[in-house]
């Protein structure tokens, strides 16, 4: 007796005997709930930790809410920040911290390509230079702002070789260049084991190669290295600048607090100002979802950019 | 294989015994847990962080369990910024994770969260109603028939200009008679600079744009009267008044003049009192919020005045400031009954005379209080002014949505810094408001 699964039954194309259709069902269906279940909790995380909040993140961006009463105002949250010229000098202060993009992937390069060449001590170097990673933002944060204070060591330095003091917090410049200094002093030990790991990966043939033909350090730096690990650039890149427009929070809410004035603030920290400071969950919303989508398009223009320069 | 799943069974079977003997169960055990956050308005820690020995919360915490055995009060202490506070709590109550108490400051601060927090209409009695004042800074819209959100807590902090005797001997300067206007108080400092060695003659901490806000209340105050934020918060004076700009351009003096620490603008309000006691400032603009520390630290060495009005005001010796505290329920509180019970033990004449007692910055808002437990050398000064006063101004930041004040803090500190000028601050304001009230 044979039953019927559905399922076409295969060709017995070797002119073998049929494998029994019934176990083999039994089978793919077995296989196929083991699969669900392997996939199950990493679903059900994405769902819930992922999906879940930026659609509830969408939903509430189309309404006034304090987070218990909701009344449904269309696209009046997103119009109300587009026409507020608050939010495009925020979105310029976003672009200033742009500045620290090259100057941390810079650093990180050199560092890399010193590692690369094992230096003396470069396996301490490698532990030191991943050492700011482990340190949460808020100690980076006020290991700065203790540095850089009207009385810090900074400017005891200033003083020591006869300047003024400065008071680095005061102004938006100088705020910006603590917090840029900040950024990459925390950021290029990681990115500089990034690029080691692309490094790594180039056949040192190459090198040996290149050295017996005589090319120097800076011609081996400029034809070999950089050409083979353009993609790994290319990747800490968009890493850098995605940080740039997410990530600046914890630094600008220990060190300025978005300060003076609305002048170190970001558009993260405007997120946060908006949603709980303000109790305007949904004008916050409405921007954490612009800044997602600009942020998306962002980064395929980089992509689609960085692809045309390969070409 | 069924070995395996039996062992399995037996292992989930135990897992969850075991768990399960982990979770407290109040309704079986009796043992409840009543979270209070505070911002440090009725708790105090000592420099490493431990709970001082004068921590009227933390007392009055100790006997209420005591009184109530199987009761535990988990007292949490937040950061003390206002705003960060405010938004903590709020994101707190959105995941419905807040407190079953929630110790405030009244006004905008308490008003602005009524959908987080249990009308305590009827909780308290005719008599506690009637004994305590201060109900109208917690009320819904501030309106009399509004749903009371807070229990009023003390008599009210006021604004004061704290001077270090000795400086101002050092400067030649006779504070026993204090400055009948602002423009006195800058004249002074200007008498002052140069004559104080390193000590500036306004130290003033104001990154936070907490000083400005002090300063403000009190110059406004005593152009428009005590009405005159509920009056803006109404709609009735636009916030672009000429009052305000005024009193901006007048607040910003002192730092235009040099006679403020250069770094106004970025040191915070933590290290107000600190810097004051040593040395480093002729005058500081706080509240009396730091007697029960001043005095400690200095004993009857500084002396105090209220923050003077300007030349021409119609209130010259308007003070500001007023009630301070809100203790309120969350609406989301599993322990509503023992959190009331709380309150209703807080609200006991008694208690609130050990609050006075142990921190000696306010007097008590109770009419059946004991004042013989005012032992503070400026709290007993400031008592003078108080009854003395033409106008008690409730201020801008007690009254205003808490976005306008969020807004206010930071022009404060931009404007006294010369960032941002009177005109375009207060314009700021008028438009922060008008979106707040627009929705």
């Amino acid at each position: 007796m044979t039953v019927s699964t559905g399922v076409s039954p295969l060709p017995a194309s070797r002119g073998g005997t049929p494998p029994p259709r019934r176990g083999m069902s039994r089978w793919r269906r077995r296989e196929r709930m083991i699969a669900l279940a392997a996939v199950a909790p990493a679903l059900i995380l994405a769902l819930g930790f992922m999906v879940y909040p930026v659609a509830y993140a969408i939903f509430i961006s189309f309404h006034k809410t304090n987070g218990l009463r909701f009344e449904f105002v269309g696209l009046g949250n997103y119009t109300k920040l587009l026409t507020d010229p608050l939010l495009y000098k925020v979105f310029g202060t976003n672009l200033l911290f742009l500045v620290s993009v090259p100057i941390v992937i810079f650093v990180a390069l050199v560092c890399s390509v010193l590692l690369y060449e094992r230096i003396r001590g470069w396996k301490f170097y490698r532990v030191l230079f991943f050492v700011p990673n482990v340190l949460s933002t808020a100690v980076i944060g006020l290991m700065f702002k203790t540095l850089f204070a009207y009385s810090g060591p900074v400017n005891a330095l200033v003083v020591a070789f006869g300047g003024e003091p400065v008071d680095f917090f005061a102004g938006a410049g100088t705020a910006i260049f603590v917090i840029v200094l900040a950024l990459v002093w925390s950021g290029f030990g990681y990115q500089s084991l990034i690029l080691l790991s692309g490094l790594s990966s180039i056949n040192p043939e190459v090198f040996e190669a290149a050295v017996l033909d005589g090319a120097g350090w800076w011609r081996r730096l400029w034809s070999i290295t950089l050409p083979n690990i353009r993609r790994v650039v290319v990747l800490v890149s968009i890493l850098n600048v995605l940080y740039t427009f997410t990530s600046l929070f914890g630094f600008i809410f220990v060190m300025t607090a978005g300060g003076p004035g609305y002048d170190t603030t970001t558009l993260d920290y405007l997120i946060y100002t908006l949603a709980f400071s303000s109790s305007r969950l949904g004008e916050g919303s409405a921007l954490a979802v612009m800044v997602f989508l600009f942020i998306g398009g962002l980064t395929l223009l980089q992509l689609r950019f960085f692809r045309s320069a390969d070409e | 294989m069924k070995l395996s799943r039996i062992g399995a069974i037996v292992a989930v079977g135990a897992l969850a015994v075991g768990l399960g003997a982990c979770s407290s169960d109040p309704g079986t055990e009796g043992d409840t847990t009543l979270t209070v956050w505070d911002p440090g308005l009725l708790t105090k820690k000592t420099d490493d962080g431990a709970v001082a020995d004068n921590s009227f919360l933390n007392i009055a915490v100790d006997q209420f369990e005591k009184d109530n055995p199987g009761v535990t009060v988990d007292l949490v202490t937040l950061s003390g910024d206002i705003s960060k506070d405010a938004a903590q709590f709020q994101a707190a109550s959105i995941a419905g994770n807040g407190p079953d108490v929630r110790i405030g400051y009244t006004g905008g601060n308490t008003v602005d969260y009524a959908d987080f927090l249990e009308d305590l209409d009827g909780v308290f009695s005719d008599e506690t109603m009637s004994d305590l004042s201060g109900w109208n800074t917690v009320r819904a819209g501030y309106a009399e028939d509004g749903a009371l959100l807070g229990l009023p807590y003390g008599g009210g902090s006021y604004f004061y200009v704290f001077y270090n005797k000795k400086l101002a001997a050092d400067a030649g300067l006779d504070l026993s008679t204090p400055p009948k206007t602002w423009e006195d108080l800058i004249s002074l400092g200007q008498q002052a600079k140069g004559k104080i060695g390193d000590a500036v003659p306004f130290w003033t901490p104001n990154q936070e744009g907490y000083v400005g806000a002090w300063v403000m209340a009190a110059l406004v105050g005593g152009q428009l009267g005590p009405t005159a934020f509920t009056d803006m918060y109404s709609g009735k004076i636009p916030l672009t008044d000429p009052a305000m700009v005024a009193a901006y351009e007048a607040y910003a003096k002192p730092y235009e003049l040099g006679l403020t620490n250069p770094d106004a603008g970025s040191i915070g309000n933590s290290e107000q009192l600190t810097g004051f006691v040593q040395g480093k400032g002729l005058f500081m603009v706080s509240g009396a919020w730091e007697n029960g520390a001043l005095e400690e630290a200095m004993g009857e060495d500084a002396g105090v005045f209220p923050i003077p009005t300007l030349a021409g005001s119609a209130y010259p010796t308007a003070l500001a400031g007023g009630p301070n505290v809100s203790v309120s329920i969350t609406n989301y509180s599993e322990n509503k009954d023992l959190a009331k019970k709380f309150l209703q033990y807080l609200a006991e004449p008694a208690t609130i005379d050990q609050y006075v007692e142990l921190f000696q910055t306010e007097p008590s808002n109770s009419a059946s209080a004991d004042t013989s437990v005012i032992t503070n050398y400026y709290l007993k000064s400031e008592a003078e002014y108080v009854s003395s006063t033409d106008a008690v101004v409730y201020p801008f930041d007690n009254v205003m949505p808490q976005s306008v004040i969020d807004l206010f803090y930071r022009v404060n500190a931009t404007v006294y810094t010369g960032q941002t000028t009177p005109e375009d601050a207060v314009s700021q304001l008028q438009d922060a408001y008008k979106a707040e009230m627009a929705g």
